[in-house]
């Protein structure tokens, strides 16, 4: 049982090898409710594997991860939306059509086509649902991204190097997404080394150091 | 029912993607189409008489099934191959519970080998000229589709192992066939008795053991795909 006061995010002595190479070493953090937690560090230090560890994507070496007190790898998925840049979406499918798909699977109930061009609007991709995702370019696939990750109210957002490719509102769009993450009472674990975005944290978490 | 209408949106999704790019329908339609016309044109003779009366129902069963088993070979195994090598199976395993997957790519995979396994019978009947007064229909098209049924099973599940493989080629018919020699044992056996071999009345009964290991294959290969498919989705 998840109490009040309690840690959202808590990883204790988290570490990952792959084969004989030490990516993580015994990373331990909390992360409270509303906190948003900048994960610094050079490329290689491993910033986009703890990410994943801690969505259930990876499974660490050594340590344990949980969100609300979940530790299942499996249900864990189910508590974090996550935007990284080796996530892809379907191209052969529009972007409605995509995030109906989505939304299915995760709930079993339909979603309005309302509130499915809220969601792309809320992106900067209003009016444009309807189009292939073959036919966007790497700003609006970002956009996809992130409308992918916010759609469903979890407690804990996970955000890899977010404002990849995206324009000045795109950077402002990412800070009001956590805004509106930390407003909700949800937590953020924001993974890279761009100082737009290491400013939108409460504090930098540093890997590789 | 929640279960059902998840597997039913990934089964949705499978066959609205198919339908716009048309890769295992035209590369699995491909194969059928050579296929038979190489039958066709190999078991006839100079004057165009195609083999005996009695070794032509045999012939068509055998080579049924060898045309259904590299059918599914080359179209289901793109199942969670091309998942993995878009980049898309992320997103679904954050999303989507494996069962879920699993059952509704299952019913994606199942429904295009019963499709064209129901447009390669009749070609493979005429090109043969198989004579249909001693066939029993409904046993034929019984064991066809349950044997379809089982290997889009399996192929479903070994795809999914493969899938995670660095060398993927031909890895998914070496890994499959060995599993899948009692239903092709059983499978070509009823359909020569679909066909009338060795059943010059045509009766069910004569295939009814055959349909009973093939239910049982089913049963066997769809339960034991949902309880582990989690590890292999999951890991």
């Amino acid at each position: 049982m998840h109490e009040e006061n309690a840690a959202l995010l808590r990883l204790e002595g988290v570490g990952k090898r792959y084969g004989l190479r030490r990516v993580l070493h015994k990373i331990s953090l909390d992360v409270m409710p509303g906190e948003v937690v900048v994960i610094a560090g050079e490329n290689g230090s491993g910033k986009s594997t703890l990410l994943k560890i801690v969505a259930g994507l990876l499974r660490p070496t050594q340590g344990e991860v949980a969100i609300t007190g979940e530790k299942d790898a499996a249900s864990r998925r189910f508590l974090v939306g996550y935007a990284g840049p080796d996530l892809h979406l379907y191209t052969e499918l529009t972007a409605h059509e995509n995030l109906a798909f989505y939304y299915q699977v995760r709930t079993g109930t339909p979603e309005s086509h309302e509130r499915r061009e809220q969601r792309l609007e809320a992106v900067g991709l209003g009016g444009r649902g309807d189009d292939l995702l073959a036919t966007y370019s790497s700003g609006m696939r970002q956009r996809m991204r992130l409308a992918f990750a916010t759609g469903h109210n979890v407690p804990l957002l996970l955000l890899d190097e977010p404002s990849l490719a995206l324009d000045v509102k795109g950077v402002a769009l990412v800070g009001d997404i956590i805004a509106s993450q930390r407003e909700r009472g949800g937590a953020t674990l924001l993974a890279t080394n761009d100082p737009r975005e290491v400013a939108l944290g409460d504090r930098v978490v540093a890997l590789g150091t | 029912m929640r279960w059902v209408r998840e597997a039913l949106a990934v089964f949705v999704r499978e066959w609205r993607a198919e339908w716009r790019t048309r890769v295992a329908l035209s590369s699995v339609g491909l194969f059928a189409v050579i296929s038979l016309v190489l039958i066709a044109l190999s078991l006839r003779d100079k004057e165009g008489n195609v083999l005996d009366t009695t070794a032509r129902p045999v012939v068509a069963a055998g080579l049924l099934w060898v045309v259904v088993f590299f059918t599914a070979a080359t179209g289901l195994g793109r199942a969670f191959v091309n998942e993995e090598e878009r980049g898309t199976a992320l997103a679904l395993r954050l999303m989507a519970r494996g069962t879920a997957v699993w059952t509704g790519k299952f019913a994606a995979n199942a429904t295009l080998l019963l499709l064209l396994t129901g447009l390669a019978t009749p070609i493979m009947i005429g090109v043969l000229e198989v004579p249909v007064n001693s066939m029993n229909l409904a046993l034929l098209i019984c064991v066809l589709c349950l044997g379809c049924l089982g290997i889009a099973a399996v192929f479903t599940m070994t795809s999914a192992l493969v899938a995670q493989a660095s060398v993927k080629g031909g890895l998914l018919a070496a890994l499959s066939f060995p599993v899948l020699i009692p239903l092709l044992q059983a499978g070509v056996h009823g359909t020569k008795a679909g066909l009338g071999v060795g059943n010059p009345e045509a009766l069910f009964s004569m295939g009814s053991g055959d349909v009973q290991v093939l239910i049982s294959y089913l049963v066997i290969s769809v339960t034991s795909s949902l309880l582990l498919f989690d590890y292999v989705w999951n890991d």
